[in-house]
């Protein structure tokens, strides 16, 4: 492969790493089916899916994470820890406020990777880059009352 | 000759592992009568997943059809790998059980890339509930 093909497949390839870090993924009322969720008052308006990753040094120091800022999802942050369960469950808590509706069945999932380490197939206790992501999925419940409270 | 044709034979079996079972829907019922934490009767457990391959992470090529969970049937340059498809699936099935609510909803969705270098890419989601009466 020439230098013309490589370069910019190299950078396509960065691009596409370092993109999009946070993402956001809900579906409307009309998936359910007219369902709610057991325990709730009221009717189920949205399934949330929230992920957000980022790549490590030696699984401690953050090199890139998916910033969770308001106005700032989307981009990423350098050498900076986004990637716990605060930040991500500020996300969750910001689109039910916004939306008027109640957070309900907040289900978290915490993984972490070795991308790259020392000797390959040891495992990963001599792990260089760490890849680390945490997921929160949720469903926003519209509440009966005014109040938001069960009654 | 010979090389000609087990390189067939891989690629052949590349493609069916492929194509096969993107969208399923597994169910368990059986209960015995027990209670879940909820006072409501648990009808069913369900796990939906649907699976896709994408180029470079963003251009689908091969996804699960979400109208036709459990059947083999694969849909071309299409997104179905979505939430919204795997709600409507789970909902679906949970009808199917006479429930009338859903209990201990969850989503994870997982990326693999290195089996191709990371120039096609296998996007996997996973929403599991219990449906309840």
């Amino acid at each position: 492969m020439n230098n013309f093909v490589r370069t910019p497949l190299s950078v396509l390839f960065l691009l596409l790493l370092c993109a999009g870090c946070v993402s956001v993924e809900r579906t409307n009322r009309a998936a359910f089916k007219q369902l709610p969720m057991d325990g709730t008052c009221g009717s189920a308006e949205r399934a949330v899916h929230i992920s957000n990753y980022g790549y490590y040094f030696f699984n401690v120091f953050p090199i890139m994470t998916g910033s969770t800022r308001n106005g700032e999802i989307g981009s990423m942050n350098w050498f900076q820890d986004d990637v716990t369960l605060p930040d991500v469950q500020r996300i969750l808590v910001n689109e039910g406020k916004a939306s008027g509706t109640l957070v309900t069945q907040i289900q978290p999932l915490r993984s972490s990777t070795c991308f790259f380490s020392a000797i390959p197939y040891i495992g990963n206790t001599l792990g260089i880059v760490w890849y680390k992501e945490i997921q929160l999925s949720a469903v926003l419940v519209k509440p009966e009352n005014t109040t938001g409270l069960p009654q | 000759m010979k090389k000609t044709f087990t390189s067939r034979c891989a690629f052949s079996a590349f493609l069916l592992v492929m194509l096969t079972g993107c969208a399923t829907v597994h169910t368990a019922s059986n209960f015995d009568g027990t209670k879940t934490n909820g006072a409501r009767t648990p009808r069913a457990t369900i796990s939906v997943e649907n699976y896709g391959y994408y180029l470079f992470g963003v251009v689908p090529l091969i996804a699960g059809n979400p109208l036709c969970p459990n059947e083999n049937i694969c849909m071309m340059f299409s997104d179905t790998v979505t939430l919204q498809n795997n709600q409507r699936m789970l909902s679906d099935t949970a009808h199917m059980f006479n429930a009338r609510a859903l209990a201990n909803e969850k989503t994870t969705i997982s990326w693999t890339g290195s089996f191709s270098f990371w120039v096609i890419w296998r996007k996997v989601m996973h929403t599991s509930a219990v449906a309840v009466q």
